[in-house]
Parts: structure tokens; C-alpha cells; sequence
């Protein structure tokens, strides 16, 4: 296959697109010293919205020290990925405007725009929340530690295999 | 230059692989949690395997220093991917991917989406000190290694994951092989003419 004709296609093996994933993962820690992650940067962004708008939280000890409000290597990891992903799908022609999932969310929970757009919100809170009760997300945590032999990594995977099926399975009733 | 550009191209791998396997889409992540579709753990365990023989090999050599080894918290840990479950069913995405979906034009993922998690950021900051720092003491290890608490070489742990997600990938590799050719032949049952 050639390369304009592999980068045409909508999904890849998830093995090639695995093999990928860590090859890129090890790029950056050996580049930059830095493990790819995805819920430190949404912090960053925090901090720096609650300087901007002179919130009294950002001169809490977690937004002054431990997030400060910078241009941080994660909010960067971010525009990279905004172009990738903006990359990848346009090139397969998967990228569209979608106001909900294509397929399967409203065979299951109808066709309600307001029900997915609350359901994400909320869904939204609670992983960010927990990404940082558990010291990283499932690029962060799950993948970088690891791989690195940690077993912080490897009790986080338990954790969120054990409630996310318990959820769908109680969210699908039925349908499961 | 280099704190700019690196990030960027990293990144840029990173979502390209992670868009490929198709984990923009709300389906692939919350199917995972049915079994009906394994795409998220074989990406994760090949990702993981690599990952694993690549920063070891290096770090044999000793070109690098594991020096960025996520802390181990166990409370917390377990807690934090408890919770961070739920989530991810409910909202059928987790954080790399959420930007991934905003990048392939989910506006579900731009707006509630994104305001969700930063909304999650901002009550975790603000519970930083009555949350966090006292669940991360306990069951406290720090930045150690499996092979570290132990004292087992490394590479056993390393051998050991590589040979599951071996296993994993023969496995799957087969059942796949089973349900296409039940599929085939369900088909031939049904149409014996057209059928070859």
C-alpha cells in the first residue's frame, strides 16, 4: 500500500496504529525528557483562563505552583494534535461537522442533541476530575507509566476497565 | 525552536495514530467496554509493548535515564481510574481523545465536550489541598518500578506484558477468523446459488 493510498483509508489496524502510538511516546521521552499526556494540559489551560479572568483561584497553590498559568509542552502537544487529527481525517475524508456521534448513540439514547451535549458535559467533569485524583489520563497514566514498568499505570487500566463496563452495561440496560 | 516545534510534530503522531484507529468516534471507546469492538486494547498494548522494549533497550545503552516514572499512589490511583471509568462511558471519550474528536469536527466534543473537562480542571484545582494531597499519601511509593519494588530484572515484567499481548493478538486473531467464517458460511446457507 502506498502512502497516500494508507493515509486515504478511515481506520488502520490497531496495531499499526498502536506500533505508532509508542514509537511516538518514546520519541518524546527521548527528545524532550517528557511523557505525552493529555489532562495536564487541560489544566494548563485552566490556569491560564483564571489568570486571565482575575480569578481568586488562581493564586491558589495548585493554579500559582504546581499548574502555572504557561504556555506548557502539553498545550503545544495539543496544537500538534489538533493538526494531526485535522490531518488525518480530512485526508480520509472522515473529518465532518458533527453536532452528535454518528452511529449507535441514537439507537440507544434517541435522537436528543440536548441529551449527548449534558451527557459529554458531564462525562467530561468527572474524567478530568478523576484524571487528576489518579496523576494522569489514559495517554498519561494508562500508556507513559506503563511503559515505563510503573504500577500506578497498571492499577489505573483496572480501575477504569471495572467501572467503565459496570456503566455501559447499567447505561445500555437491555441493549448491552 | 525546539520546546515549540518538538511538541507539535509529537503531537501530531500521536493524534494521527490515535485518529487512524478510529478513537474519535464515540463507538470505538464505549464498544471496548462491551467487548463488541477491542480496538482501544490492542492499540493500548501495542503501544505499550513498544514503548516498553523501546525506553528499556535505550535505557540499557544508556542513552536515557528514567527519570519521569509516574507515582505510585494506590488510593489514588485506583480511586482516580475508578471514577475516570464512569466517565469515560458516559461521555464515550477520555482526554487525548476528546482532542482528537475536536480535530476530526465533533462540535459535541468542542463545546459541552471541552467546557466539561475544563469545568472537572478548575474543581480539582480547587480541591488540590482537601482532595489530592491527602489521598496521594496513601499507599504511597513514589516513583518506583515494578522491577524496583520487586528486585526482579526489568526485562521479566517487560517479557512477561510482551508475550500477553502476543497471546492477546493470536487470540483475537483467531476468534476474528472463527466469526468471519461463520459469517460465510451463514451466508452460503442462505443463498447456496450466489454463494461461490
Amino acid at each position: 500500500m502506498t502512502f497516500n493510498e494508507s493515509m486515504k483509508s478511515k481506520i488502520w489496524s490497531p496495531w499499526v496504529a498502536g506500533v505508532l502510538l509508542g514509537l511516538t511516546a518514546t520519541a518524546s521521552y527521548v527528545l524532550v525528557d517528557k511523557t505525552i499526556g493529555s489532562s495536564g494540559g487541560i489544566e494548563s489551560i485552566d490556569s491560564i483562563l483564571l489568570k486571565l479572568f482575575h480569578s481568586s483561584l488562581a493564586n491558589s497553590m495548585y493554579f500559582k505552583f504546581q499548574m502555572p498559568p504557561v504556555v506548557s509542552f502539553q498545550i503545544m502537544l495539543f496544537v500538534g494534535m489538533l493538526l494531526g487529527a485535522f490531518t488525518s481525517s480530512t485526508w480520509s475524508k472522515d473529518f465532518k461537522f458533527r453536532m452528535m456521534p454518528d452511529q449507535q448513540w441514537t439507537q440507544i439514547f434517541g435522537p436528543s442533541k440536548i441529551k449527548r451535549w449534558t451527557m459529554i458535559f458531564i462525562g467530561g467533569i468527572i474524567i478530568e476530575y478523576a484524571a487528576g485524583i489518579a496523576g494522569g489520563c489514559t495517554s498519561g497514566l494508562a500508556i507513559s507509566g506503563t511503559m515505563q514498568l510503573s504500577p500506578a499505570g497498571l492499577i489505573f487500566i483496572g480501575g477504569l476497565f471495572v467501572s467503565g463496563i459496570i456503566t455501559t452495561k447499567l447505561l445500555y440496560g437491555r441493549e448491552y | 525552536m525546539m520546546t515549540y516545534f518538538v511538541p507539535i510534530v509529537i503531537g501530531f503522531f500521536f493524534a494521527l495514530a490515535l485518529q487512524k484507529a478510529g478513537l474519535g468516534h464515540y463507538h470505538k471507546i464505549v464498544n471496548q467496554f462491551r467487548f463488541t469492538d477491542n480496538t482501544v486494547m490492542k492499540l493500548m498494548m501495542t503501544a505499550i509493548s513498544v514503548g516498553l522494549i523501546c525506553l528499556y533497550t535505550l535505557k540499557d545503552l544508556g542513552f536515557i535515564q528514567l527519570d519521569q516514572v509516574a507515582s505510585t499512589y494506590i488510593l489514588g490511583n485506583l480511586l482516580g481510574g475508578l471514577l475516570f471509568g464512569i466517565g469515560m462511558a458516559v461521555a464515550g471519550t477520555c482526554p487525548g481523545t476528546l482532542i482528537t474528536g475536536i480535530g476530526q469536527g465533533n462540535l459535541d466534543y468542542l463545546f459541552p465536550g471541552l467546557l466539561g473537562f475544563l469545568t472537572g480542571g478548575i474543581l480539582f484545582g480547587a480541591t488540590y489541598q482537601s482532595v489530592f494531597m491527602k489521598i496521594s499519601t496513601i499507599g504511597d511509593y513514589g516513583q518506583k518500578t515494578l522491577s524496583e519494588l520487586f528486585h526482579v530484572n526489568h526485562w521479566l515484567f517487560i517479557g512477561l506484558f510482551v508475550l500477553c499481548t502476543g497471546v492477546f493478538y493470536v487470540g483475537s486473531k483467531i476468534a476474528e477468523g472463527s466469526k468471519e467464517s461463520k459469517k460465510q458460511s451463514v451466508i452460503r446457507e442462505l443463498n447456496p446459488q450466489t454463494a461461490k
